[in-house]
């Protein structure tokens, strides 16, 4: 019994040794980021351009784009007749006992339509045939045609069944149709000419039309889409306020932007043959801190008289009107150097503002179109004073001090930098409360190529910088704490005998070298 | 220490039956016999106690203990353990064949073998991270590692008088890692930005957790020979062999193969956060590094062994006798293991021993053991690396236990 309870003693003595943690330290190093950051993938996509081997911006962006179908718009337009019989009577058959030649005035608001080709559009017909025989409903339309040949329709509605009438219903597609909107007279304008006729059937009995029948024909043209279009489309008035978004600035924090030599343009291109009124009425840079810069210059919130295009199938040829902007005649350079995110811009456009002055005879074309663009174009030369750019990224660490686990650190930054800009790096580890645990900040500035030396395959001067960003054992250990990490990069562009900053093009070879490696001390533990 | 403390005390206590290595010879016919073994041995050719006791026991292990077992380090070094414990029946009364008068046993086991032959840099890479070996290249080709974990139950038949045996064993697989690494080295340069890794092999290993994987069919044989010895004394030689057979896996395993050579100066930006990110989900990892992987089937020789000894005589009529042998396991993670060592009889009950060893996961080992017999019960305990337990510069530790009850 005594051996038992020795290996019973044995056994539990081996099966609680491992009171602790096996723990110890080692160190790593790995490379984490190798990469080359240039402003060539931006060059000829409408942001940047090379001018005698500096960056210039050649900035376009299109505010507003309207089409034919924003211009003219026909809206659903329901047409119902209703006839009735003053007495009682027998139908014989093939007897016509409704109808009539009408003319229908489409709703256009100041639209004064003389024709229009439909590049889409439906008409939906319903006829409701009080005669209890099958009564045959002719449907034309003598001025809506299609290569030459009028629009019409037969249909047969079903014959009525004591007070229930007979209903039948039927979709004529307009596609490519032409509507002569010209009226009986054919010179009129928005006037729609029918002609409906109800017949009973040739071959059915005679039947009895009641005083109190009532035949109805609605006609309803839907979704229509233009095509072409001429007679006078009013004065109408487009007026907005775009925004356009330049998120990439949001970073911006404090300091100052130098440019020079800006040249900020808009440009109208109208392809209707109408004349018309344009004007800006503001335009309002916004930037991350909430400043704004309003640009001011003779351009701004006076008419612009805007010529009609020119042409007309095949030859159209858009009318161009610009409205330049520069540092002689606005605050261009100013409005620029606010590093707006957001640019309002309020606009107006009115079509013939001094009334039908063409006697009818505006036209608009399948790819006539009004367009505004915004265009900018300088030389990338900027002076940058303490300009401090700052970006904020959500991280979710979790380290378990119980397990395997980073204490502490260096990240080693080794830049290459062909920018005439120096950047000091500054990283802050933020709770969920948004203090500040802990400031990273880099050893060194990732210098301006100004003070490097000419690097031989590129032809610029190139600075290399080496960049230490220690990770303290007291950082580590709140890690988990931590929710957001701002990176705040503080540039300045500094001339390299006096240190000062001044403007400074960005030669068309810049480039930023970037080698990134991590050096941490682990605790590994199981 | 307390744990040591209590150990040595039971040696010197602990009237017992064991021996590490070799079988006692006994001629002694039992009608009925009951048994229970268990071992557990972890050993290195060059990692001291201070870092494997660490692991096994829990505890900081501190720069100068890593920096004692990296001295220790040539270019081939092996670690490894083995452990589990088996029972077993046996029946000499009834005799299966009427015209010999074998009887029969049954048994049933559990083993987990496994072990690592490596370099000096895997060491220090594990040990130390790869910093030490900026500029440098660490050289970890011929790396293998082998893991099996497997129960058996068994059925065979043995001569009550010399205890020779043979058994046939069905085996459970419930776990099983293999890997070799005929080229593996990794190439950091002065500046640490650039970094380059050579592989050329495979890594095969489970995919679940599952306690049945695989099975496998093996033999566990024990001969017993006299032969003529010194002083005309007789000697038994033992031929004995362990789970020898084969495993096949039939649920798939993970195998990952490549010959590639990975150059890394770090991630790109696109790789990071463009569309086709490096972590996307239309990007598979391995196949950009060109590791293949593979869901397999496939069989392998069990971790058994073949040895050849001299055996202790229970009977013999003098109180001193020699030991020795080879055990061999066909694995390069366990080298050719040679033992020898004197058994003392203290009195008819009690014997104790000491002995030598060389080979198997580690180099020079000293053993002792201590063992008790009654006329139907015996136990004993030993351990073939002695000295482990007693210091932190040693290479491994091991514990045998038996326990035999006869009637």
């Amino acid at each position: 019994m005594k051996n038992f309870y020795l290996i019973l003693l044995l056994s539990l003595t081996f099966a609680s040794c491992k009171k602790e943690a096996t723990v110890w330290e080692s160190d790593w190093n790995a490379p984490l980021v190798s990469d080359t950051l240039t402003l060539a993938n931006l060059v000829n996509d409408s942001t940047l351009s090379v001018s005698s081997g500096y960056y210039a911006i050649d900035l376009t962006r299109t505010l507003f784009d309207l089409s034919i179908n924003d211009v003219v718009d026909i809206p659903d337009t329901t047409i119902a007749q209703n006839y009735t019989s003053a007495i009682n009577l027998e139908v014989q058959p093939n007897t016509t006992f409704a109808g009539s030649v009408e003319t229908f005035t489409l709703e256009l608001d100041d639209l004064q339509l003389k024709q229009v080709t439909l590049r889409e559009g439906y008409i939906d017909l319903r006829v409701q045939n009080p005669v209890e025989t099958i009564a045959y409903c002719l449907i034309k339309l003598p001025k809506v045609k299609k290569d030459g040949v009028p629009l019409q329709k037969l249909i047969a509605a079903p014959a009525a069944n004591g007070s229930t009438d007979g209903v039948v219903t039927s979709t004529i597609d307009l596609a490519g149709y032409t509507l002569d909107l010209t009226g009986i007279t054919g010179g009129s304008y928005n006037e729609l000419l029918t002609d409906f006729s109800v017949t009973t059937d040739p071959s059915g009995p005679a039947a009895w039309l009641y005083n109190t029948d009532v035949t109805r024909v609605k006609v309803t043209i839907r979704d229509a889409s233009i095509f072409y279009a001429q007679g006078y489309f009013g004065s109408r008035v487009l007026s907005d306020t775009t925004e356009v978004d330049l998120t990439m600035l949001d970073v911006y924090e404090s300091g100052m932007l130098d440019i020079d030599n800006l040249n900020l343009s808009f440009e109208v291109e109208n392809g209707i043959k109408v004349g018309a009124l344009a004007k800006i009425l503001n335009v309002v840079s916004e930037n991350a801190q909430g400043s704004s810069v309003a640009l001011a210059g003779p351009n701004v919130g006076n008419n612009i008289t805007v010529n009609p295009a020119t042409g007309g199938w095949g030859t159209l040829t858009p009318s161009l009107t610009n409205l330049n902007f520069n540092s002689s005649n606005s605050n261009i350079e100013a409005y620029f150097e606010n590093l707006g995110t957001k640019h309002k811009i309020g606009y107006y456009f009115q079509l013939n503002p001094w009334g039908n002055v063409s006697g009818g005879w505006d036209q608009i074309f399948p790819d006539s179109r009004v367009i505004v663009k915004m265009k900018a174009q300088m030389p990338l030369s900027l002076g940058l004073h303490d300009l401090v750019l700052k970006d904020t990224f959500d991280i979710s660490l979790n380290q378990d001090p119980e397990k395997t686990r980073v204490v502490s650190g260096d990240l080693i930054l080794k830049a290459k930098n062909g920018f005439p800009m120096n950047a000091e790096v500054t990283a802050y580890l933020l709770n969920a409360n948004g203090s500040i645990l802990h400031t990273i900040s880099g050893s060194e500035k990732i210098e301006s190529s100004q003070y490097g030396s000419l690097d031989s395959q590129t032809g610029i001067l190139v600075k290399t910088s080496d960049v230490v960003f220690s990770l303290t054992k007291e950082m580590v250990d709140d890690v988990n704490d931590v929710t957001q990490i701002v990176v705040k990069a503080k540039f300045n562009s500094p001339d390299a005998t006096t240190g000062m900053s001044q403007m400074m093009l960005i030669p068309e070879k810049a480039f930023l070298g970037i080698k990134l490696k991590s050096e941490f001390k682990t605790e590994n533990k199981f | 220490m307390k744990g040591i403390l209590v150990l040595i005390v039971s040696l010197s206590a602990f009237v017992s039956k064991a021996q590490m290595n070799s079988d006692v010879y006994d001629t002694v016919s039992y009608h009925h016999e009951i048994g229970l073994n268990g071992l557990g041995d972890y050993g290195a050719t060059s990692i001291r106690n201070g870092v494997t006791n660490r692991f096994v026991l829990g505890g900081m292990i501190t720069n100068e203990i890593k920096d004692a077992s990296l001295s220790r380090h040539g270019g081939v070094n092996r670690f490894g353990l083995n452990a589990g414990g088996n029972v077993y029946y046996r029946n000499g009364q009834t005799h299966i064949f009427k015209k010999k008068n074998w009887g029969y046993e049954i048994a049933a086991g559990t083993n987990y073998f496994g072990g690592v032959l490596y370099t000096r840099d895997m060491f220090g890479l594990a040990m130390y991270g790869n910093q030490n070996y900026t500029g440098d290249t660490m050289l970890m080709s011929g790396m293998n590692i082998n893991f099996t974990a497997m129960q058996k139950i068994g059925f065979g038949l043995f001569d009550p008088v010399s205890k020779s045996s043979a058994r046939l064993n069905f085996y459970n697989i419930s776990s099983r890692l293999s890997g070799s690494f005929r080229d593996l080295e990794i190439i950091q340069s002065e500046d640490g930005y650039e970094m380059e890794v050579v592989m050329d092999g495979e890594f095969e290993m489970a995919q679940s957790s599952n306690f049945n994987q695989g099975f496998g069919v093996g033999v566990d044989l024990d001969f017993r020979i006299p032969i003529g010895w010194i002083n005309e004394h007789e000697a038994q030689i033992q031929f004995k062999a362990e789970n020898i057979g084969f495993g096949y896996m039939y649920e798939a395993q993970k195998r990952y193969s490549f010959d590639t050579t990975i150059s890394f100066q770090g991630f790109s930006f696109d790789d990071l956060i463009g569309e086709n990110s490096f972590f996307g989900d239309s990007i598979n990892i391995l196949d950009t590094l060109g590791i293949r992987s593979e869901d397999v089937k496939s069989g392998f020789v069990l971790p058994g062994y073949i040895q050849v000894g001299k055996m202790i005589d229970q009977n013999a009529d003098y109180n001193l006798q020699s030991f020795f042998g080879i055990r061999i396991y066909p694995t390069l993670i366990f080298s050719p293991f040679a033992y020898a060592g004197i058994d003392y009889r203290f009195s008819q009950h009690i014997h104790a021993g000491a002995s030598v060893s060389y080979g198997g996961f580690s180099g020079l080992r000293v053993g002792a053991y201590g063992q008790f017999n009654w006329e139907q019960i015996g136990f004993g305990i030993g351990s073939d690396n002695f000295s482990g337990f007693m210091r932190a510069g040693g290479n491994g530790t091991s514990l045998y236990l038996r326990a035999v009850c006869r009637f």
